[in-house]
């Protein structure tokens, strides 16, 4: 039978969920060992969302991607960060920070699977768009 | 100059002063999987049933349909070239459900299931979208069908009537005057105050351009919208090509408008359903179709309908046209349709190459509806006409074995040989509904009883010729008044007696 990704993600993060440190390592590698075994080393990837997901959902958390164009600093960061926290309902933020200097301004924020685009870019083609229809 | 200028410069302020920049907060998943017109998209927790997405790719935006909503991921139809999409790309829900954009401006014109022009012409502009999916009018909305829908088609306009609201099936094997039918019911309806509406569904696109042209000679393309999901486009758009020409229909509907539409042809669409869905893994029944492939066609079908006057009084019919194998009604697909229309025409391979052309069996044939909505002149002409047509097969198929027969059948087989002469009819040329009166009229009351078989189509022409000039009177009353009264009938007999007197064909 195949297992999902899913399955997969579920039973690795229950079984880590009760053990300590050391046993933890242990269990990490055989679950390595067990997709080798099974040829489902390419469902990584995937195993790997899951698993965040499920890890969030525990803890309460979030991760947040924020792109922007040009470095942020610490208080906007803040700012941010708080925004988030409210929209998404978690306690816990992690950010992910990413430059892209095509965004010309502004950031484009993503938590869990909402999309918030805040950038000039985005503003700029739907002015195009307006003002040519 | 510097007038035109500082205009210019005025209305681009003016623009951007009007602009209001928002950000929303969007829905948004990631490609997992695609390939065939179809994606498995991870994340999108908040997608609706038929959600248009927007697949961000590296060549620009690309369009889909959520179809599957399961458990962590979401099967969509793509609707452009998928080939740009590739796994990991960003797919955002557009907060709306498949929706096509109507106008009075889509009259006339050639354009895809998305209502993009195919016809070089610029694409529609409007603000106004209807969506492709939306639940048939109910109970109390409607009303039974009783105005008549002329197809200009002796054979159907006499033996089986269609009204405006109704759905009459076309059906029969391939090559055999399906189209054909269709094309000519929409060219009758010029003057009839009736829009049309093509819907061409995995048709070769030569077919579609001879098709196009033909309306367009004939001014047909004056009131006329061509939809056309070709052999080469993707299943996704065979798919939701009837839909969106509803959905155009349903436009005029709403402003109270009759609206005649033609879905060429629904196996072509459930074929690429069928694709569709075994690409999204839905598990396959009959014939590997899906399990709803029943309420694929009786929700389509569903939405054509005659409103009450309360409701704007406008009316959808609809055609829909299904291709069998080798005359094999009794199929899948088939048995669906021809169970959820009000009727249907079916085209027999045999009659059509004995040159009985349109090739419309009249025994199998049947308008459970449109009875009611036939004009009473041509009730009282050819009300009997199907019984005699179905007797005369049967009396002509016994006759081959016995030469020996009774007066009375012998007349019988002479009037039913007419009356199947009357019946052809040549492709491109409907007749309008007072000249079929006058012309069964000549039949059955026996004045054509002396004219030979063989010179019955010349005699058909000229008559009608002698009648137009002769007692324009009588036929423009039957088309007003709807009735054949005693002085109307004794005028079209004298004329056509009048008429026979000039032959020298006639056997006196």
């Amino acid at each position: 039978m195949k297992i999902k990704p899913k399955q997969y993600a579920i039973s690795l993060f229950e079984s880590l969920d009760e053990a300590d440190a050391r046993e933890q390592k242990d269990i990490v590698k055989k679950f390595v060992k067990t997709l080798i075994e099974n040829n489902d080393v390419s469902k990584t990837e995937a195993i790997l969302m899951h698993f965040s997901n499920l890890n969030n959902r525990r803890a309460d958390a979030a991760d947040t991607e924020i792109v922007s164009s040009h470095d942020l600093d610490k208080k906007l960061l803040d700012a941010l960060k708080d925004f988030v926290s409210k929209r998404a309902g978690a306690k816990e933020i992690t950010m992910i920070e990413r430059k892209d200097k095509k965004l010309l301004g502004g950031v484009i924020l993503r938590y869990g699977d909402k999309l918030l685009d805040l950038s000039l870019r985005r503003k700029l083609e739907e002015f195009k768009r307006e003002i040519i229809d | 100059m510097s007038n035109t200028k500082d205009f210019v410069v005025e209305q681009i302020k003016k623009q951007i002063s009007r602009y209001k920049s928002e950000a929303k907060e969007q829905n948004f998943g990631k490609v997992v999987e695609v390939g065939d017109g179809i994606a498995r998209i991870s994340g999108l927790s908040e997608a609706m049933m038929s959600e248009m997405l927007e697949f961000k790719t590296k060549e620009g935006s690309r369009f889909g349909v959520a179809l599957n909503l399961e458990e962590d991921s979401i099967g969509a139809i793509i609707l452009d070239d998928y080939e740009a999409i590739k796994e990991g790309d960003e797919v955002l829900a557009m907060n709306k459900i498949l929706e096509v954009p109507v106008s009075d401006d889509i009259v006339g014109r050639v354009l895809n299931p998305l209502g993009k022009a195919l016809d070089g012409k610029e694409d529609i502009k409007t603000d106004t979208y209807y969506p492709v999916e939306k639940v048939a009018p109910g109970v109390i909305t409607r009303e039974s069908v009783n105005e008549p829908l002329q197809t200009g088609i002796k054979a159907i306009d006499a033996m089986i009537p269609i009204g405006r609201g109704q759905r009459e099936l076309i059906i029969g094997d391939r090559q055999i005057g399906k189209t054909a039918i269709a094309i000519d019911a929409i060219i009758n309806q010029k003057g009839q105050g009736v829009k049309c509406i093509y819907v061409a569904i995995g048709q070769k696109e030569s077919k579609i351009a001879s098709i196009v042209s033909k309306l367009k000679d004939a001014g047909a393309m004056d009131y006329t919208t061509v939809v056309v999901a070709g052999a080469s486009d993707p299943a996704s758009l065979l798919y939701i090509a009837p839909y969106a020409g509803c959905a155009m229909a349903e436009y005029f509907l709403d402003k109270g408008e009759d609206v005649l539409i033609i879905y060429d042809d629904l196996t072509k669409q459930a074929s690429a359903y069928r694709e569709v869905s075994l690409l999204l893994r839905r598990p396959p029944g009959r014939e590997a179709y899906p399990g709803d492939v029943f309420y694929l066609h009786s929700r389509l079908l569903e939405r054509a309908c005659k409103l009450n006057k309360d409701f704007g009084g406008g009316s959808i019919t609809a055609l829909p046209i299904i291709e069998t194998q080798a005359g094999d009604v009794s199929a899948y697909i088939p048995t669906n349709v021809i169970s959820i229309t009000d009727g249907q025409i079916y085209l027999e391979p045999d009659l059509f190459y004995q040159g009985q052309r349109p090739a419309v069996n009249a025994g199998i044939s049947v308008s459970r509806v449109g009875s009611s909505a036939q004009i009473k002149a041509m009730k009282k002409v050819a009300g009997k006409m199907r019984l005699e047509v179905a007797q005369y097969r049967e009396l002509a198929a016994f006759a081959q074995f016995g030469s020996d027969l009774d007066e009375e059948t012998k007349a019988k087989l002479e009037r039913g040989k007419r009356i199947v002469e009357i019946l052809k009819q040549k492709q491109y040329d409907p007749m309008p509904v007072e000249e079929q009166v006058a012309v069964f009229y000549s039949v059955t009351s026996g004045l054509m009883d002396n004219v030979p078989v063989d010179k019955i189509p010349e005699f058909e022409a000229g008559m009608l010729e002698y009648l137009k000039e002769r007692a324009a009177d009588s036929l423009s009353k039957i088309k007003t008044k709807g009735q054949l009264e005693d002085d109307i009938t004794a005028e079209l007999t004298k004329v056509i007696t009048d008429y026979k007197d000039t032959l020298d064909y006639i056997e006196k």
